[in-house]
């Protein structure tokens, strides 16, 4: 059986910079696939090197981007459509699936040699020991990222020490708010509706005037998710702290002051319990989205989360507490 | 950029290193150097316990908690009642949770 191995090209169409553009919203991120297989960049030979990839259709992307002009073999496995180094730490982008992969495409008979490039966040769903004894061939990893690829097989195989370190750029912080922004506008639509209706039902004898309260209530939602998103994520580095949540508390602590501040001027007649309570309850909401942003980060442990989580949530939740009684306190009793 | 101090589960045993580097070569974080032909640990806190290092020991001299340092991803787990922290923000069968997820 002669298996025809589909192609790659090293460049991008307007289709795939829409598609990137749409999973960092957040938007359908799951269906973003390539079919599992082998494929071809360039004219790749039998001695030509393979990298192995991931299935998520933006990480094929920037691989044969990064590898313009080389002629290469790339494994992509199924990794249900997730990232390398996600799937990495689920185990899908693992031992058992590079061994099926490379019995399935019979990689054996396609390259002359033994070595696979994997990228070195593919670590951690990798035995090598198990992958060489039940394929023949020998994992090495790659750099970090795909960008350094060619220089990385230009030097034969070899990857600087920079190229092994991930470091976590103000452009990928800034895209990885961009998707918790994305996400996170449901629930600003919800809070400022709920503060809306609340309005209403606490100014309806008095002169009670919906633009105004429409308007101060989406921007002081859609300002804590700003805070915590976009603000909090490219602040990341200089917010005081090591736990996310205190930097989170930090900078919700400023949104509070500035946007206490324009609730008591825009909404004058509103008590300060009432505000108060509107903005702690965002406050809350902000330590929250920035406690969220340890997912995405490229640092934070599993045991250092669980620390800050036995403190945070906690804490949250008596806040969300103390703000729903200041809210109908403020509001309805006095 | 440095995460929390003294939390890492990360274990290293020395006397059973067979100084192939593999675990200098994988982590992403500097946490490991070669020393005198062996591995030895240069940053503990550095370590984000994703695993790499166990997973590519050939004699296991590396033990650690492998897992995501993601908090919706614990809460989530939570909620669930189940006992592994694992990257649910995908995979098809999970989509409606992964849809309002924060990580990967």
């Amino acid at each position: 059986m002669v298996v025809v191995h589909k192609e790659l090209s090293g460049e991008w169409k307007s289709l795939d910079y829409l598609g990137a553009f749409r999973v960092r919203l957040g938007i359908r991120r799951n269906q973003y696939r390539v079919e599992p297989g082998l494929y071809k960049l360039g004219n790749p030979q039998k001695e030509s090197p393979v990298l192995v990839t991931a299935n998520y259709k933006l990480t094929v992307d920037i691989v044969r981007r990064a590898v313009k002009g080389l002629d290469l073999w790339i494994l992509v496995l199924d990794t249900k459509g997730i990232n390398v180094w996600c799937a990495a730490g689920k185990g899908t982008f693992g031992t058992d699936e590079l061994i099926n992969r490379i019995g399935q495409v019979e990689l054996g008979e396609i390259v002359s040699h033994r070595t696979l490039i994997l990228p070195q966040l593919g670590a951690p769903g990798m035995t090598p020991v198990e992958v060489k004894r039940a394929t023949g061939f020998s994992i090495t990893y790659g750099p970090v990222e795909a960008i350094d690829i060619p220089d990385y097989i230009k030097a034969g195989h070899k990857a600087s020490e920079k190229m092994r370190r991930k470091v976590y750029s103000p452009s990928e912080r800034f895209n990885v708010a961009l998707t918790h922004f994305s996400q996170g506008l449901l629930a600003v639509l919800i809070i400022s509706a709920v503060f809306v209706l609340l309005d209403i039902v606490i100014g309806y004898k008095s002169g009670f005037q919906i633009n105004k309260s429409l308007s101060a209530n989406v921007i002081i939602a859609i300002s804590s998710l700003i805070t915590g998103s976009f603000l909090a994520n490219l602040l990341l580095p200089l917010l005081p702290g090591r736990a996310f949540s205190l930097k989170g508390l930090f900078i919700g602590i400023v949104f509070s002051g500035i946007f206490l501040f324009y609730l008591f001027n825009v909404l004058p007649d509103h008590s300060v319990l009432y505000s108060g309570g509107k903005i702690l309850f965002l406050l809350a909401f902000i330590v929250y989205q920035v406690l969220n942003l340890t997912g995405s980060s490229t640092y934070t442990s599993l045991s250092g989360v669980r620390k800050e989580m036995a403190v945070t949530i906690p804490l949250s939740l008596t806040a969300v507490v103390i703000s729903l009684i200041l809210i109908i306190t403020g509001g309805f009793i006095l | 950029m440095t995460y929390m101090k003294n939390v890492t589960t990360l274990e290293y045993n020395r006397d059973l290193c067979s100084g192939c580097g593999f675990c200098t070569t994988v982590c992403p974080h500097e946490v490991f150097k070669m020393d005198n032909r062996k591995a030895a640990i240069v940053d503990k806190d550095n370590c984000m316990e994703c695993g790499a290092c166990m997973m590519n020991c050939p004699t296991g001299a590396i033990a650690v908690d492998k897992g995501v340092g993601c908090a919706y991803a614990v809460i989530v787990s939570k909620l669930r009642g189940s006992e592994e922290i694992s990257c649910d923000c995908g995979g098809g069968e999970c989509e409606e949770e992964s849809s309002s997820g924060g990580c990967c």
